[in-house]
């Protein structure tokens, strides 16, 4: 009974009232019709009992007169005495019959049909006038005389009498019959009723559900549609205003003012306080974005200085290689002149010098090159490349300041590895990151040897650079890779160097990792995954 | 006829400095790191040695104290010649002059200079 009383009188309770009453009204209707069928059933049933009776009624008077008929009749074959001692006893016989059939007949309702009853009556009293003339003329004369004399009359008479009841009898079955058509009529009559009654019901009350279902659907399909686009909104993240737009445009087109209107303004705000929300939240996005490209700005302006501080690095080196082509070619300009001085020079012998001038212009300016393209600012392309020749490239730059460190280098390339992708002036800076540290490291040593080693090893292109340098405790390796890290002296190292090595090769979906003995040297290790296309 | 060694690893300088010296009238010998300078030193007994400083195996300081210390009678005349390391070329070679370098030159040189200094040397 609780949801009958809780929330009573709500908008969409009461539109269910009117088809609910028009339910009731049809169910009324088709009782009071049951209620008059069976009334005028009950009334025909009665008239038919009555008429029965009637017939009955009848049939047992036309029995009773064909039998004094046949007694009557009878009396022509009897002797004398018993003649009369039966005539005596017929008229007494006949006398009370018609006593009887006089009391039946009046008492029932035969009487009512005064037609039948007027004709019947002087026929019934001419009928006993006649009988008691028999008596009498049998008592006077004798038998058979007194039959001559009425018989005839008497025949007449008992005929007619048979004749009125004999039609009153069939008028009877044909009022029966009647009857009978006329319920038959009745009951179809009343079947179509209950059925167009039925149906009329059906009918009225499924258009009113129909047409409350369709006020309730409509403005719920608005609310779907609202919510979809919302829901869209969400996962897509794009065109967020024209969606909230369109959403809250379906909602406006719900103008009902029951629950579903009530929650469809419910949805309007919340809709609202999303836009709201969402334009608070693009704001600190925005706010957020500017400060990521500001922080990817340093972070590309460390890896530069990064990238600067390791050429500073080898940056001795370079210009003792840089000096050499340099000194070359100074030396052979000048015996070129010299030679071309003297008139009897032999020109191949320039020319010769000339060509070993070009040659050595190159070797400085392949280095030059190369300085310039590692130190160049922004991003690189990454592309499928072979390890060897990055490491290669490397030793460009790096071949002497390890000379100049003294330190002899056991490079050991590895045929047919597999390329990997990346960007390979970012390797090269962590491989000139790996082996300045690595020279660093061999400062003090009177041995000073580093290996560099490429393999392949489980789908990685694998670089060891290893050194027979100071080594480190294990409280020292836990913190190498840790920016602002150092060893070094004040002034000589960033710290950064291997924490942005770290990170590299992090980008690029490898590991580096060290494995080092103190006093005994370090093995630092990077491991690239392989160019898969 | 004076003879001159000279000690450079770098090949396509030794190779230069050898013609010019040769072209102006010396005998020249060349030695490629310090170690076979060394060696050379004791068999060939050369005049003069010209010998850079950046080298593999015994570098140019080494090579110059060694035969300081060890030729205290007799030794050749030592010019230096340095194309920067990593404290600066002019660090290196004042140490070397220090040492007992009879000259010392810094890539790139002036090789009229150097020319004048070894007559001098010799002379």
């Amino acid at each position: 009974m609780r949801f009958l009383i809780s929330n009573k009188n709500t908008p969409i309770k009461k539109k269910f009232l009117l088809p609910s009453l028009l339910y009731s009204v049809g169910l009324l209707v088709i009782f009071l019709s049951l209620v008059v069928f069976y009334n005028s059933h009950r009334q025909s049933n009665h008239l038919i009992m009555d008429l029965i009776e009637q017939k009955n009624i009848l049939s047992q008077f036309e029995v009773n007169v064909v039998s004094i008929n046949q007694d009557l009749v009878q009396l022509l074959y009897l002797g004398q005495q018993d003649r009369d001692a039966l005539v005596l006893a017929n008229a007494e016989a006949l006398a009370s019959v018609m006593v009887d059939f006089n009391e039946i007949a009046y008492k029932h309702d035969l009487i009512k049909d005064m037609s039948l009853a007027e004709e019947i009556e002087p026929s019934i009293d001419e009928l006993r006038l006649l009988t008691v003339d028999i008596v009498g003329f049998t008592l006077v004369n004798n038998l058979p005389e007194a039959i001559n004399v009425y018989k005839s009359d008497y025949v007449v008479t008992a005929n007619q009498i048979l004749n009125f009841t004999d039609e009153a009898l069939y008028g009877k079955l044909d009022q029966i019959d009647n009857i009978h058509e006329g319920l038959e009529q009745e009951e179809q009559f009343f079947m179509g009723l209950f059925l167009l009654e039925f149906m009329l019901i059906f009918i009225v009350v499924y258009i009113s559900y129909v047409g409350i279902a369709n006020q309730l659907i409509s403005p719920i399909k608005q609310l779907q549609r609202a919510a979809n686009i919302i829901a869209k909104y969400i996962s897509l993240e794009e065109e967020r205003d024209d969606y909230f737009t369109h959403s809250l445009l379906a909602l406006q087109k719900i103008d009902s003012q029951d629950e579903v209107g009530m929650l469809s303004n419910d949805f309007k705000k919340m809709i609202t306080s999303i836009q709201q929300g969402t334009v608070e939240k693009n704001a600190a996005n925005m706010q957020l974005r500017i400060m990521n490209d500001q922080l990817i700005n340093t972070q590309k302006q460390l890896l530069q200085s990064a990238k600067l501080a390791s050429i500073g690095e080898i940056s001795a080196g370079l210009a003792h290689e840089l000096n050499q082509p340099l000194g070359a070619i100074r030396l052979s300009a000048q015996f070129s002149q010299e030679l071309m001085e003297n008139p009897s020079h032999d020109d191949d012998q320039v020319i010769n010098k000339l060509q070993r001038i070009i040659s050595q212009v190159d070797r400085a300016a392949k280095i030059i090159n190369h300085l310039k393209i590692f130190s160049r600012q922004g991003d690189h392309e990454f592309t499928p490349t072979d390890i060897n020749w990055i490491v290669e490239e490397s030793f460009v730059l790096l071949a002497e300041t390890l000379k100049m460190a003294s330190i002899t280098l056991d490079l050991s390339l590895a045929e047919k590895l597999p390329k990997v992708y990346c960007d390979y002036i970012q390797i090269e800076q962590v491989i000139t990151n790996l082996v300045t540290n690595a020279r660093d490291a061999m400062e003090k040593n009177d041995i000073k040897h580093i290996t560099v080693r490429l393999y392949f090893q489980d789908d990685t292109v694998c670089v060891d650079v290893e050194d027979k340098g100071c080594g480190m405790s294990s409280s020292l390796m836990e913190k190498i890779f840790d920016p602002f890290f150092t060893t070094k002296a004040v002034g000589k190292g960033t710290g950064l160097g291997m924490s942005i090595s770290y990170g590299i090769i992090q980008d690029h979906g490898g590991k580096l990792s060290v494995f080092s003995k103190e006093g005994q040297g370090s093995c630092f290790t990077f491991s690239l995954p392989i160019h898969k296309e | 006829m004076s003879k001159i060694l000279l000690v450079d690893d770098d090949e396509v300088f030794n190779e230069s400095l050898k013609e010019y010296l040769e072209y102006k009238g010396f005998t020249v010998l060349s030695a490629f790191n310090g170690k076979q300078g060394l060696e050379m030193i004791s068999t060939e007994k050369p005049d003069l040695v010209i010998t850079d400083i950046v080298m593999p195996e015994v570098e140019g300081i080494e090579l110059l104290t060694s035969v300081v210390i060890d030729s205290l009678v007799q030794r050749p005349k030592i010019v230096v010649i340095s194309g920067g390391g990593r404290i600066g070329s002019s660090n290196y070679l004042s140490i070397a002059r220090e040492i007992g370098a009879d000259a010392v030159f810094e890539k790139p040189l002036d090789f009229n200079l150097l020319v004048k200094e070894i007559n001098d040397l010799l002379a």
